[in-house]
């Protein structure tokens, strides 16, 4: 009897190692690339389910969460080409109330990070993905393009076309970035 | 814009390189030399930098609120052991396929001996019946007698006398018994003259 609880025990054993280590931050990264709360505990729920059965296939190359987060960039985007959409404006509204809104003043930073937020989160499931590597888990150029199975001039015009793209669409009182450019 | 080894547009394009610091030492020196002779691209760098800064902080501020709840931490330990009963039943299922497969085996071999007997049955039943109706073993049973110790196996007296049938003249049959035997004129007369001088040993 205790033989037949072994592999579920492992598996919790696994799991809860899994959640406290890691967790958090990988479903907030998952969250920044699909956007959806719900969507994302389920993109990290079918990762850590996978991670727990092929543990053994974990051949220590990477840290953990590196190896993890590959995972999790996988299922993204598979969920998205298969739901092959950008964010709706009914998403737009769940996230809006997912995220209580309590600062109304323009010279907020946290006021304007959320529109920044707002930006990101319209732009294509690609530029979405090139930007959150970049800039939330800080990969290099080369680092993405391995990852996304795409070169890295690839990488870098995505990237370009990002930036490119949230420049115009924070409204200028907030674009402090570009005020002191051209 | 500055006019030497790197123009304005390569300048761009490796800005996150540079960025990264991720580019040969010379032409991280031709981006800083370049950048020190042309404004458009030192803005362009430097806008660059302020934008990613403030993406880091806009999406790090996103995340922030976000973590696993207790609901999530309970579906995935649900899922956990469905997928454990599901590999036990899978397991259990294997074993009894396993089982089935050994009986299998097990009873084509006993096929397979019982097949073999009667071949070697039929096959000794068969000479029996060569030689006029009076074969090897009849011979063997008229002519090894009379206290002549016949301890080898029957069938290899048999096969043995088949395989000389036709130019018998002095056979020595040594097997597990010894025992001599001597026939002018096998088969032909094989039935009448044929006897075993006697039991030897080596």
């Amino acid at each position: 009897m205790d033989s037949e609880q072994a592999p579920a025990t492992v598996g919790n054993e696994r799991l809860h190692l899994l959640l406290n280590a890691h967790g958090n931050r990988l479903l907030r990264s998952a969250y920044l690339l699909c956007g959806n709360l719900t969507e994302a505990e389920d993109l990290v729920q079918e990762t850590l389910l996978q991670a727990i059965l092929s543990a053994d296939q974990f051949r220590g190359e990477s840290e953990v969460y590196t190896w993890l987060h590959g995972i999790l960039l996988n299922k993204s985007r598979r969920y998205w080409r298969g739901r092959k959409r950008f964010l709706t404006a009914a998403d737009q509204a769940t996230l809006e109330v997912a995220i209580e809104d309590n600062v109304q003043n323009p010279g907020d930073r946290e006021y304007v990070s959320r529109q920044i937020a707002s930006a990101v989160r319209a732009l294509s499931a690609e530029q979405r993905e090139v930007i959150v590597l970049r800039f939330y888990e800080n990969f290099k150029i080369a680092e993405i393009a391995h990852r996304t199975g795409v070169s890295p001039g690839t990488v870098k015009s995505r990237l370009h076309y990002a930036l490119r793209l949230l420049e115009a669409r924070v409204p200028p009182e907030l674009n402090h970035f570009t005020s002191t450019g051209t | 814009m500055g006019d030497n080894a790197m123009n304005c547009s390569s300048f761009t394009e490796r800005i996150p390189d540079y960025v990264d610091d991720a580019l040969p030492d010379e032409q991280m020196a031709a981006m800083r030399e370049h950048a020190g002779g042309c404004p458009s691209c030192t803005r362009a760098l430097e806008r660059h930098k302020l934008l990613g800064e403030a993406l880091r902080e806009s999406l790090k501020h996103e995340a922030q609120s976000i973590s696993i709840r207790p609901s999530m931490v309970a579906r995935l330990q649900s899922e956990l052991e469905k997928q454990a009963t599901h590999r036990r039943t899978k397991a259990r299922e294997a074993s009894v396929l396993s089982w089935r497969t050994w009986n299998w085996i097990g009873a084509t071999m006993a096929a397979g001996l019982v097949g073999a007997m009667i071949f070697l049955i039929s096959t000794s039943d068969h000479a029996n019946r060569q030689s006029n109706g009076r074969g090897p073993r009849a011979i063997a049973d008229s002519e090894l007698r009379d206290g002549h110790t016949v301890d080898i196996p029957y069938l290899t007296f048999i096969r043995i006398a088949e395989e000389h049938h036709g130019r018998y003249q002095d056979l020595l049959v040594e097997a597990e018994g010894h025992i001599h035997f001597e026939s002018p004129s096998w088969p032909s007369s094989m039935g009448q003259t044929a006897k075993p001088i006697s039991p030897t040993s080596k």
